[in-house]
């Protein structure tokens, strides 16, 4: 099987798309198309809704975040999503891991 | 904020749209609970990205600009380990929300047609292994037809059953009538020593 790319990149956007969202309600809450253009604004990554979505939702399932329910003046209620304690100590594991990791890949590329 | 009135037209083709990826989402280990969550998001940014490209008052290809912006319903699917499976199981879903039998993913359907007439044709084969030689040898023919066309509608029964990740019941069927030819074999035989010992 050939090279491919852009599976190349999807595999690594993979990994850490869940430390970019969050890092992106752990600063505030916010509902699912504003994170998107969060992370948009905050880092350049282009998420899409069908990988943030069902992401966000596993995520307070696994009780990372927390969710509210606000009603929307243009259609269905909006789930507001904020980082939970558990979600904060997740997050600065992941964070302390992926600076880690980062590091020993730099040293081994550059070395 | 813009508030949008979305006339009843772009409301059906925003409802098509999410239920396109409802199915879709039948492939990932979600509730329903959490799928509704998902498409109310979903449905909450097509009325922001209409009501800031299209103010209050949006428009068919307003719509459609939009929708063209977001991810296709197969972007939901989950093909982390087999992308083919996944899509037989959404052809699966899809086909039981065609014909209104929407129910729990493991839910399964009725018996394989094929089976079922398969195994017919092999009860027919078996009662005539023993009845031929009251009609003589002749009636070996009619026999050896009744055997293959069990057999065929047998294998290609199993094959389906294969194919669809056995969502349907039959498959004790289409084994028997798969493997008919040697059972009627078999009874031939049986009925063709009990004819010498008779005579």
């Amino acid at each position: 099987m050939a090279f491919d790319m852009s599976i190349w990149k999807s595999e690594i956007r993979r990994g850490v798309v869940e430390l970019c969202l969050l890092k992106a309600v752990k600063e505030r809450e916010g509902y699912g198309y504003e994170i998107i253009q969060r992370v948009k604004d905050q880092s350049g990554i282009e998420l899409t809704e069908s990988t943030v979505y069902p992401m966000l939702t596993r995520l307070a399932n696994q009780g990372l975040l927390a969710t509210r329910l606000e009603p929307s003046p243009q259609g269905p209620s909006r789930r507001y999503f904020r980082l939970t304690s558990d979600g904060k100590r997740k997050y600065e594991a992941m964070l302390e891991h992926w600076r880690s990791f980062t590091a020993s890949v730099s040293i081994m590329i550059e070395g | 904020m813009i508030s949008v009135d979305v006339p009843v037209a772009l409301r059906q083709m925003i409802d098509a749209r999410l239920d396109s990826i409802e199915r879709a989402l039948f492939t990932q280990s979600l509730g329903r609970g959490d799928r509704q969550q998902i498409l109310s998001a979903i449905e909450d940014q097509v009325l922001e990205m209409l009501g800031q490209s299209a103010g209050d008052e949006p428009t068919r290809d307003d719509l459609l600009n939009v929708l063209a912006k977001l991810d296709p319903p197969e972007a939901y699917l989950e093909i982390s380990e087999s992308g083919i499976a996944e899509l037989s199981k959404l052809n699966t879903v899809n086909h039981r929300m065609d014909a209104g039998l929407v129910g729990t993913s493991d839910s399964k359907q009725g018996f394989n047609t094929l089976a079922v007439v398969g195994f017919v044709l092999t009860c027919v084969a078996c009662m005539g292994a023993f009845s031929w030689w009251i009609i003589g040898f002749l009636g070996l023919i009619p026999l050896a037809i009744l055997t293959t066309a069990a057999g065929i509608c047998g294998s290609v029964a199993l094959y389906q059953f294969i194919l669809r990740r056995n969502s349907q019941r039959g498959l004790w069927m289409a084994l028997t009538a798969s493997s008919s030819a040697p059972v009627v074999a078999l009874l031939s035989c049986a009925a063709y020593v009990v004819l010498l010992m008779i005579n």
